[in-house]
């Protein structure tokens, strides 16, 4: 049995020994576990408080890589430190066997010890020092573990650090020689450096520095720090440090990675400023080894680089395919969209060139108001085909078209063919019998104002009492309505033909072929008497239907006093309307089978016509004798009412005075007349080619129109109605004249192919090839030239200078006369080169040539290149061609003489006609000539003002 | 028609510029990953496992 102490343990056996005292291998007695005691006999002069706190500091300590102390046993003058036993050998033991330690592994005790020196140096008070941290005092357990061993509980740092006991040379840092490598505080450095050399060799010798009588350095935590690493070196190197820190030789490649080195360097740096200031921090570097590897900093570069390249490569194309991507969606999207705007745009093309068409087709049926609309609607997008939306509302506003004429105004589109048709008397209204039923329009809107049913009989009539109301054959009775109110005023016996008296007193009707006309009060509809026709009737056929209400007399006189009436078998009659009169029969019989006339005055003019002759007969009421009477083959045509006697035959409308019988020409037509109407000055006459004429006291109107025949007409008030049986329509003319447009007037006798204005706007000058007058702009007469030798004539100029007038006539030798255009003098003469017979004209515009031959197209070139751009051909012969501002004349005069001019745009596209054009003044003005003695003046309307005008024309159209 | 046909390119190139760095990243991975094994062997042979 071993020796037993305290009565606990037994030492069993001696297991190592050294200058801290002898280990022996132990057993606790009761618990039977192996156990470590230490014996220290330095140790047992220790104040016993001093003791008692180192045991409890160390027997407190707890870790792993730290044995555990037990206990302390004080015993036979010895101190005996019972701790763990650990199994295994220091390290110093397989070090002197010259084995070698793997680098890893040296890591990992490394670590280890560093994990316990953290904890010691972490224990309170102020920490623990190992002080003497040496192979010898690391033992590796069979785990391949280490545990710390062997460090002194004297070294437990005091508040300015421990003061060193004992130490391990090669082991042992500066501080523990009582060097102290830190920079001094004004250190020389030679001073330094000897004190250090003389500091380490006499520690070197194995003084302490107790004994150099040098200054105390006092170890603390980087002592440890040093040791440590001093001995990773050994482990690594398999030789143990200089005892010199400066003498240190570092570790090579093959001993050790330069990383791990370079954690040993600086541990074991004799400046212990510059080592690891704590353990922890050293266990860090050693930690991070791997992290802080050049290799792996390396390694994570290329990964990181390689990620990030890649990355942005995705990146991009991923970028550049939805870009792509967006790209192509716009493209479709702006296709998809030009496609339906291109299909917009044709359609709109399309719906304004049909627009476009249909506006013509209003203008040429005389719709005008119609015209205008769709023209307006054209010109809001008109695409491709705007000069035509501008041409067509141009022609539809007849803004150019100055002479006083009878315009179309309306085109009524009647629900059936017209068998009567009635004008009110200013005008305002017309009204058409169309099967059965009478309808009556507003002459401006074209809008139906009643819809009246009528008695079914082509002899039915109607007519206006007044501008309101209408007389007609309603159906079962006579009627009168008031149009304002749309009320009937009264009702009387059934009636077919209706006559009223002048002064608009009385109504006169007969239906059909009764033998009784019924008087009434016009205003009232009382019967006011019967008259009989004693068994006489009109001629009516077996279905009226087909009956031509004008075959027959039915008239009233101004008073109402007389009724006029033609018989079946050509009777005729004049019966008292009022009182109880004699009747007068002024034919009983005849051949003629269509009667025309009626009363003006105390007159009654009649027209009667057979199939082989015609006779006209004036016969004073006063007297019943006739005045005066004519005689033809062909039919005479008459209008008699308060306004007159008028009677055309062939193609002479005259009015005729009863009492002297004088004629005056109210119209002459170029075929015959078929039917007429006078209203005053005006007159319209409809020819038997399906014309249809105006006329103003004689002076023909333009406005002529064809589209006939034209069998029933009115006019009133400067408004006109056209209708025929065979066609289911009204055409309205609307009398337009523009005064304001007269800028002089001339005495029209005068023959002139020309008319120019001078300058001063103080007269006219009128020419043709042999002559010419000189006019003052009220027609006055100033002077008249005949030209001599006008078969040599070449051409006539009016030229404009120095705000003066001129003719320059030139002959073919090259004379040229000039007169003054104010006065008809001659003021000058010259001779110059005979003119070029070549036949053809040239013009210069800013941009263009014009070349017009003779006999050929006029083309126009450009200046520039001297290439055609268009082909100006038109009806006749191009005479000049202006430029006004940014727009183009050509001007052309016919082959009957007609002069026009054409208003083109910059593109030579015509955008409207100018007829009767016959000069364009310097600011721009259009002159124009309407051969009848007015010259009249126009501007150029832009296409703003023409829909502006357009609109203007809707809107009084619409009221 | 111009822009449409340059998208169509644009979107093509880029679809496979993205082809290509999905299959440059995959074999960059391989490597890396091959690369990664091999220096930790070489980094464990030398420092032992890792510590926490």
């Amino acid at each position: 049995m071993g020796t037993i102490i305290a009565g606990t343990y037994e030492i069993e056996r001696q297991i190592g020994a050294g200058g801290g005292g002898t280990v022996y291998l132990g057993k606790h007695l009761r618990l039977g576990k192996q156990v470590v005691l230490k014996a220290d006999k330095r140790t047992l002069n220790a104040k016993p408080e001093v003791l008692r706190r180192e045991v409890d500091a160390l027997k407190n300590l707890s870790h792993t890589y730290i044995p555990q102390v037990y206990d302390f046993v004080a015993e036979n003058e010895t101190v005996y430190t019972v701790m763990d036993y650990i199994q295994g050998e220091s390290l110093d033991k397989p070090l002197s066997r010259g084995e070698h330690f793997e680098q890893a592994q040296v890591i990992k005790w490394a670590c280890q010890l560093l994990e316990a020196l953290q904890y010691l140096h972490s224990r309170p008070p102020h920490g623990i020092l190992h002080g003497d941290l040496k192979p010898a005092n690391v033992m590796l357990t069979p785990q391949g573990d280490i545990r710390l061993i062997d460090f002194n509980i004297a070294l437990a740092l005091g508040e300015e650090g421990a003061v060193q006991v004992g130490f391990s040379r090669g082991y042992a840092s500066p501080e523990h020689y009582g060097i102290d490598y830190r920079t001094p505080a004004q250190p020389t450095a030679e001073s330094a450096e000897t004190q250090v050399d003389d500091v380490a060799q006499t520690v070197l010798t194995g003084e302490s520095a107790q004994n150099t009588g040098g200054s105390r350095v006092r170890l603390d935590v980087r002592s440890d720090i040093y040791s440590l690493g001093a001995t990773l070196y050994h482990l690594l190197s398999g030789v143990k440090p200089a005892q010199d820190a400066r003498d240190i030789v570092e570790l090579d490649r093959s001993q050790a990675s330069q990383a791990v080195a370079e954690v040993i360097r600086k541990a074991m740096s004799p400046n212990p400023d510059l080592r690891y200031q704590t353990a922890e921090e050293m266990l860090d570097a050693f930690l991070h080894l791997r992290e802080n590897d050049p290799r792996t900093r390396r390694f994570k570069r290329a990964r990181n680089l390689a990620a990030a390249t890649l990355s942005a490569v995705c990146l991009a194309g991923a970028g550049m395919s939805f870009l792509g991507l967006q790209q192509m969606e716009r493209a479709q999207a702006a296709a998809a969209q030009e496609a339906r705007q291109g299909q917009e745009a044709e359609r709109v093309s399309k719906q304004a060139l049909a627009a476009i068409r249909e506006a013509e087709n209003a203008y040429q049926e005389g719709a005008t108001l119609r015209a205008i609309e769709l023209s307006l609607q054209a010109m809001e997008d008109p695409g491709p085909y705007g000069v035509q939306a501008q041409k067509s509302l141009t022609d539809a506003l007849g803004v150019y078209e100055l002479s006083d004429r009878f315009r179309p105004s309306q085109y009524i589109e009647l629900p059936g063919q017209p068998l009567k048709v009635a004008l009110s008397p200013q005008g305002g209204k017309a009204a058409a019998l169309v099967d059965g039923q009478v309808q009556v329009f507003d002459v401006v809107s074209g809008e139906q104002i009643a819809d009246l049913p009528a008695e079914v009989s082509a002899l039915s009539d109607v007519l206006f009492l007044d501008e309101e109301t209408l007389l007609y054959a309603g159906l079962g009775g006579l009627r009168a309505y008031d149009l304002t109110h749309g009320r009937e005023l009264w009702r009387a016996q059934t009636a077919t033909a209706i006559a009223l008296s002048a002064d608009r007193s009385t109504v006169a009707a007969v239906y059909k072929n009764e033998s009784e006309a019924l008087i009434y009060d016009a205003a009232t509809g009382v019967l006011s008497k019967i008259i009989s026709f004693h068994g006489r009737c009109q001629p009516v056929p077996s279905n009226d239907r087909f009956a031509d209400p004008e075959d027959s007399l039915f008239a009233l006189s101004g008073d109402g006093g007389w009724l006029a009436v033609s018989f079946e078998g050509g009777g005729l009659r004049l019966i008292p309307a009022r009182g109880n009169g004699e009747e007068v029969e002024h034919y009983e019989s005849s051949p003629f089978t269509h009667f025309e006339g009626g009363f003006f005055g105390h007159y009654f003019a009649f027209s009667a016509a057979g199939t082989d002759n015609s006779v006209f007969a004036v016969i004073d009421l006063n007297t019943m004798e006739q005045t005066g009477g004519f005689q033809d083959r062909t039919p005479f045509h008459v209008q008699v009412d308060e306004t007159g006697i008028y009677l055309s035959s062939n193609n002479l409308l005259v009015g005729l005075d009863p009492v002297s019988g004088e004629q005056k020409e109210v119209a002459y037509t170029g075929a015959d007349i078929s039917a007429f109407q006078v209203d005053g000055p005006l007159a319209i006459a409809a020819t038997n080619d399906g014309g249809l004429a105006f006329f103003d006291q004689a002076r023909p109107l333009a406005g002529q129109t064809e589209g006939g025949p034209w069998e029933f007409l009115g006019l009133s008030n400067g408004v006109a109605v056209a209708a025929d049986r065979d066609r289911q329509r009204l055409r309205l003319f609307t009398l337009e004249t523009h005064p304001e447009s007269q800028i002089a007037v001339y005495d029209p006798s005068f023959d002139h192919d020309e008319a120019r204005l001078s300058p001063d706007g103080k007269s006219v000058l009128l020419f043709r090839y042999d002559a010419f007058q000189v006019q003052s702009v009220q027609g006055e007469l100033i002077a008249q030239v005949t030209l001599s030798e006008p078969e040599q004539v070449y051409d006539q100029q009016y030229v404009r200078e120095d705000g003066k007038g001129y003719l320059d006539v030139t002959y073919y030798d090259g004379r040229v006369s000039r007169y003054d255009a104010a006065t008809g003098e001659l003021v000058g003469q010259e001779q110059l080169p005979p003119p070029d017979k070549g036949l053809e004209e040239e013009f210069l515009t800013d941009r263009y040539k014009v070349v017009s031959p003779l006999h050929g197209a006029p083309i126009a070139y450009t200046l520039e290149e001297n290439k055609a751009v268009a082909d100006l051909t038109a009806e006749g012969y191009l005479t000049y061609v202006t430029q006004v501002g940014d727009y183009l004349i050509t001007e052309y005069i016919t082959a009957d003489g007609e002069r026009y001019g054409l208003l083109r745009n910059d593109a030579w596209a015509v955008l409207a006609r100018l007829p009767q054009l016959c000069d364009i003044l310097e600011d721009g003005t259009l002159v124009f000539d309407d051969g009848q003695g007015i010259l009249r003046q126009s501007r150029i309307y832009s296409a703003q003002e023409l829909i502006a005008l357009g609109n203007s024309k809707l809107q009084g159209g619409k009221k | 028609m111009g822009e449409y046909m340059d998208g169509q390119l644009l979107f093509y190139a880029g679809a496979a510029l993205l082809v290509l760095g999905a299959a440059a990243g995959v074999i960059a991975l391989v490597l890396l990953v091959l690369a990664h094994r091999r220096l930790d062997k070489q980094l464990t042979r030398e420092y032992g496992g890792k510590r926490q």
